[in-house]
């Protein structure tokens, strides 16, 4: 609306002048609801708008409800925490592929039910609004005690290596801690999406000194990693940092939900790991999650 | 208006036309021109105002590994072609820098140069489900100068698999005291670029103040770096399917405002500055790093670097800010 008249203009009708007033004409316009433009008093219970203002007039920003643009929040954790090798599933579970051959993960869709979350990195947030976007911001740390299939020359024992980098997606070892991000797209949704871009993968980072069946004198520093280190979880080189985002677009006011999870081929002690180096080795005895945090700014549309 | 200006009726007072006039009359004119200083802390709610955000847009790539055999393709994967020297790019690949201190025989210890303006880059692109869509985000052309304050926030990440790099030459430099720069030199540079809506052009955001040495090496603000690495340094990879390539996961993560100061300085293709009017466009891309030079008994080695990238996504934001009047 523009600015609003009375439904009985003074100066007019009953209200002219030296005319009588009637309590009628009075009432309609002190109290007189309508649809579509307001013409009494009644025009403050909400129906003010921008002609009202006058000119020039501008507010500020303690004018604006708190909340009525954005919101946002976070949560994060700094503790060690450790996932070990029985949280997971089996090397044949979780992969497929040889040794000698192509490891490849099992689609998404049957390795979802592996995945672990990760306490500090998950949030559950209210939107307020009919549409909007969240802006989801995470960082985290974290690392294994896997065994890199550490390749000889001239290609080693038959290592497990990538056959072709051109084709990354080839993860060949299986020696891998994944975190893959999740999140909920409908307002209340029960079960968290898996999302397509959000995952990061961590290499192992021990090698093995002595390979059983390898001929060659592997126990050299020219051939630990990186060159001339110690192999061990203590390595920042063996660390993978993620600090990761995503935008997702939001309809319907309600509940929804995003995190982190964690995933890896377990492995015993029986096969190999960082306590029995000596045995062959494609799978994880422990992984550790060190700070991470989750965050998200919403904001309406 | 300031405030509501109102006469009582005094006791007994008649109601007659006039008074009730005057008095609805001043109630209209109070409503009709309010001012700001009639408005109660936290009046306006979420139906009262738009969003603060006039852009909030976001591409992602998604990650391969899922369904089918298309999908197990890489993100990106090209091989630097340089040849004889520096500058000398091929094939249209991108090359960055290679440029060693020396290339003379005897006196090159292959340490890396100040790098060159621009060098040259290319998008990162997309492998499924479509191939070769730039990472690119278009919105409406904005002239930084019509606003007070304006910013654009602009992130990325970039998911590196792997990174490696095999040579070409007549033996490898291994053994000598060279060998960790030859090791440390091969990798890829990211970085977030802005497009010229006026010219066609796109342009890196540079450092307005961070010169490395000299005047014609600017440093851009967004460029974020790789390295490739070998498991054994005495066996340097002998091609691109070599036991000694070793899947590396880095996250490239590039946070970046741009704003209207980095409008002006940025630089034409002849390295002159000039001031860029509007952007409609903000792009990820990479240039490959692969050294290419001398050493000592060892003759002329070319390097062929290889990067894969499994997913990438990139977002911006632009706050509503204030028109200049």
């Amino acid at each position: 609306m523009g600015d609003f008249n009375y439904v009985n203009p003074p100066g007019a009708g009953s209200l002219a002048f030296e005319a009588t007033p009637t309590g009628t004409d009075v009432e309609q316009n002190w109290f007189f609801p309508v649809s579509g433009t307001p013409i009494s008093l009644e025009v403050i219970n909400g129906h003010l708008t921008s002609p009202n203002l006058g000119l020039l007039q501008k507010f500020k920003k303690y004018h604006v409800q708190r909340g009525a643009l954005s919101t946002g929040s976070s949560v994060g954790a700094t503790a060690n925490l450790d996932y070990f090798w029985d949280q997971f599933g089996a090397l044949d579970k979780l992969y497929t592929g040889g040794v000698l051959t192509d490891r490849q993960w099992i689609r998404d869709e049957n390795l979802i039910q592996y995945y672990s979350p990760i306490p500090g990195a998950n949030i559950e947030f209210y939107n307020p609004y009919a549409q909007a976007k969240v802006l989801l911001n995470w960082n985290i740390i974290w690392y294994n005690d896997g065994f890199i299939e550490k390749p000889l020359p001239p290609h080693g024992c038959g290592e497990p290596v990538p056959p072709d980098v051109n084709n990354p997606m080839n993860n060949a070892q299986a020696n891998i801690t994944k975190v893959q991000m999740f999140y909920t797209t409908s307002p209340n949704q029960t079960e968290q999406e898996l999302d397509d871009v959000g995952n990061r993968k961590c290499p192992p980072h021990f090698i093995k000194t002595d390979y059983g069946e390898c001929p060659l004198p592997i126990d050299n520093i020219d051939n630990y990693w990186p060159w001339g280190g110690l192999s061990t979880h203590l390595n920042a080189m063996g660390c993978r940092s993620w600090s990761g985002h995503k935008l997702v677009t939001l309809v319907g006011k309600g509940w929804y939900s995003a995190g982190l999870r964690l995933v890896f081929a377990g492995n015993s002690t029986i096969y190999g790991n960082s306590a029995n180096p000596s045995a062959r080795d494609e799978a994880i005895y422990q992984s550790r999650v060190r700070t991470r945090s989750m965050r998200y700014i919403l904001f309406k549309s | 208006m300031t405030k509501m200006v109102y006469d009582f009726f005094l006791d007994e007072e008649g109601f007659e036309s006039a008074g009730l006039t005057q008095r609805f009359d001043s109630v209209q004119a109070g409503i009709n021109d309010l001012d700001v200083s009639g408005c109660t802390k936290g009046c306006l709610n979420a139906q009262h105002i738009p969003s603060f955000m006039t852009t909030a847009e976001t591409k992602e790539f998604p990650v391969a590994n899922k369904v089918t055999p298309n999908t197990l393709e890489c993100g990106y994967g090209v091989t630097s072609d340089e040849t004889a020297g520096p500058g000398e790019y091929i094939n249209g690949d991108s090359y960055y820098y290679n440029l060693l201190n020396s290339n003379g025989p005897d006196v090159c210890d292959c340490r890396q140069k100040p790098m060159p303006d621009d060098g040259v880059w290319e998008p990162i692109i997309s492998s499924y489900p479509i191939l070769g869509l730039p990472l690119e985000l278009k919105f409406p052309a904005t002239d930084f100068t019509e606003y007070v304050n304006p910013t654009l926030i602009v992130m990325m990440n970039v998911h590196v698999e792997r990174l490696a790099f095999d040579w070409v030459g007549t033996s490898w430099p291994q053994g000598t005291a060279a060998l960790g720069e030859w090791l440390l030199g091969q990798g890829v540079a990211f970085a977030i670029q802005m497009h010229d809506a006026i010219n066609d052009t796109w342009h890196h955001i540079y450092d307005p103040l961070g010169v490395a040495n000299g005047s014609t090496n600017r440093l851009r603000r967004t460029e974020r770096r790789v390295g490739a690495y070998t498991t054994n340094h005495a066996y340097p990879p002998v091609d691109d399917t070599s036991t000694t390539l070793v899947p590396i996961y880095r996250d490239i993560s590039i946070r970046c405002a741009i704003t209207a100061n980095d409008l002006f300085n940025a630089y034409d293709e002849n390295g002159e500055q000039y001031q860029i009017e509007k952007i409609d466009k903000v792009r990820g891309v990479l240039s490959l790093i692969a050294m290419t030079g001398y050493q000592t008994f060892h003759g002329e080695v070319q390097v062929n670097l290889y990067c894969g990238i499994s997913n990438a996504n990139l977002s911006i934001f632009m706050p509503r800010c204030k028109e200049r009047n």
